[in-house]
């Protein structure tokens, strides 16, 4: 297989790669490394790439493994509570034409805040759209375990919104 | 023994008053460390160095070692190994066309002369140059390829291109 | 869009999708209409939180990616070739020794020939092959292609004989 050829196979699936590896590590440069690596990764295996039933699930959990072993090791830096939304946004969507409202951006930072198995639950179904079953086998969870955790990702960011409604709009 | 165009250049080479620097052997730089010295740090390059040193021992090797074809092969090349200061090959896949342009107008003709250039029509370049020392003998051979592939090599030390073109012809048995 | 805002419908589904009970297209329905210029003041929030999402889903890697991503492929294919190179386990068994006995000897030895280049140029000697043998094959191959490009012409050399690049590459 040439450069090439295996370039066009793995464009239309990076950046749904890139983005779950951005919810992982929560910082958008090491997101972009794992990705290289992942498709490198990927380059090494070529040969058996037509073995895989679904190359986009078997790369989404080579990118979550090596976020993980990124996360686990002592030498992170990442984990932290804050992050930089706008300024780690490079191609923002064309309905981001409207203006950013305060509200937005603290739903954005909501999100980030969920602990962990919440947060890739709430980004692989609402974001990127996978069935629960999908997700399930991403993640390496049980359906009921996804369940649970779509459920109360959207509860907390439910409340906020009420409580928005409650004392009128921002 | 057919007369080889490289004879015919020879000559000319030799017969043309060309204006040789007398310079110290130590002020030398190679073309190719003035031209790579920019592409250091450039991942497109794959870099090759073999020293006079080197050069020694791979001498000094069996023949069996060198996975060469015939025995005349073998002597041919350890002939031309004896005399062998360095070589140095750049060589890169990518942009080869633009590579090998910008290296041709990098390589002062006033140290190097062209002893030979062909272009074809599907791109595939090649030229050698040779630089002198002030005794007339050849010092440093340069090749330099485009096309598929940008390749710039530099051989220095005594070299005898009537060997090395000999050479050829122990390659096709 | 024709259609009157369905608040009963959005209400039901709103409430069922903070339960985790709708489908993806029921999902789909909710974002859709959370979009409508004539959506009743009390479901803003909802839409503002959907825009998020949208916005979310469309983060993308830049052009860069594919071009960095080329460079480091063939930096790997280079890598390979270097490890076929030397395919006989004695020929590597010899390497190692002699590599040894080499590394040391041009460790207290003054490398620099009158040939070579001043102190400030660039150091050379991370370049070498690791071993004799190693560095006889690529001066070989050079040889071949010089010679066979000084008799034959550039385009017949070229063809002839593999590129270059696969004889050897090695690492800063």
């Amino acid at each position: 297989m040439k450069p090439t050829e295996f370039t066009h196979l793995i464009n239309p699936i990076r950046d749904k790669l890139f983005r779950f590896a951005q919810r992982m590590l929560k910082d958008p440069a090491g997101a972009k490394d794992v990705v290289q690596d992942v498709c490198i990764k990927l380059w090494q295996q070529r040969n058996r790439l037509d073995e895989i039933d679904n190359l986009e699930a078997w790369s989404m959990r080579l990118v979550r493994n090596r976020c993980l072993d990124l996360l686990r090791s002592p030498s992170s830096r990442m984990g932290g509570l804050d992050e930089k939304p706008e300024e780690s946004d490079p191609h923002p969507s064309p309905g981001d034409l409207t203006e950013q409202t305060d509200m937005m951006r603290h739903l954005r930072q909501l999100m980030q805040k969920l602990p962990q198995k919440q947060r890739l639950v709430m980004h692989l179904r609402d974001l990127e759209g996978l069935s629960y079953q999908e997700i399930a086998d991403t993640l390496d969870m049980t359906m009921a375990q996804v369940k649970v955790n779509i459920f109360r990702a959207r509860t907390r960011i439910r409340t906020e919104l009420e409580k928005t409604n409650a004392y009128g709009l921002r | 023994m057919q007369l080889r165009p490289l004879s015919i250049l020879l000559l000319l080479v030799f017969a043309i008053q060309m204006p040789l620097l007398a310079q110290d052997n130590k002020d030398n730089i190679n073309a190719i460390d003035t031209y790579f010295k920019q592409y250091v740090d450039d991942d497109r390059f794959t870099v090759v160095y073999i020293s006079g040193k080197l050069f020694q021992m791979l001498g000094k090797l069996d023949k069996e070692t060198l996975n060469v074809e015939g025995d005349e092969e073998a002597q041919a090349l350890m002939d031309i190994a004896a005399d062998m200061q360095g070589l140095r090959i750049l060589t890169a896949e990518v942009g080869a066309d633009a590579l090998y342009n910008e290296a041709k107008q990098k390589i002062d003709t006033k140290i190097y002369q062209q002893l030979m250039t062909v272009r074809s029509r599907d791109g595939d370049n090649f030229e050698l140059l040779i630089r002198e020392n002030s005794e007339g003998k050849i010092q440093e051979l340069l090749m330099l390829g485009g096309g598929d592939e940008f390749v710039l090599m530099s051989f220095i030390g005594n070299l005898d291109l009537d060997k090395i073109s000999r050479l050829a012809d122990e390659f096709e048995h | 869009m024709h259609m009157a805002f369905d608040e009963q419908k959005m209400d039901q589904l709103l409430e069922r999708y903070f339960q985790g009970e709708t489908s993806l297209e029921e999902e789909s329905w909710i974002r859709q209409q959370c979009q409508r210029p004539d959506l009743p003041d009390q479901y803003l929030p909802y839409r503002s939180w959907f825009t998020v999402i949208e916005e979310e889903a469309n983060r993308s890697l830049d052009d860069s990616f594919e071009t960095e991503l080329l460079d480091r492929i063939h930096r790997q294919q280079r890598q390979a070739r270097v490890r076929r190179l030397i395919s006989k386990p004695w020929q590597v068994a010899a390497a190692v020794v002699l590599a040894l006995g080499l590394a040391t000897w041009m460790w207290t030895s003054d490398g620099a020939s009158q040939w070579t280049s001043t102190s400030d140029q660039i150091d050379w000697s991370q370049y070498e092959p690791d071993s004799p043998e190693e560095a006889a094959q690529i001066y070989r191959k050079a040889m071949l292609r010089v010679s066979t490009g000084m008799n034959t012409g550039a385009a017949k050399a070229a063809n002839k004989l593999e590129k270059l690049e696969e004889i050897g590459a090695f690492f800063k």
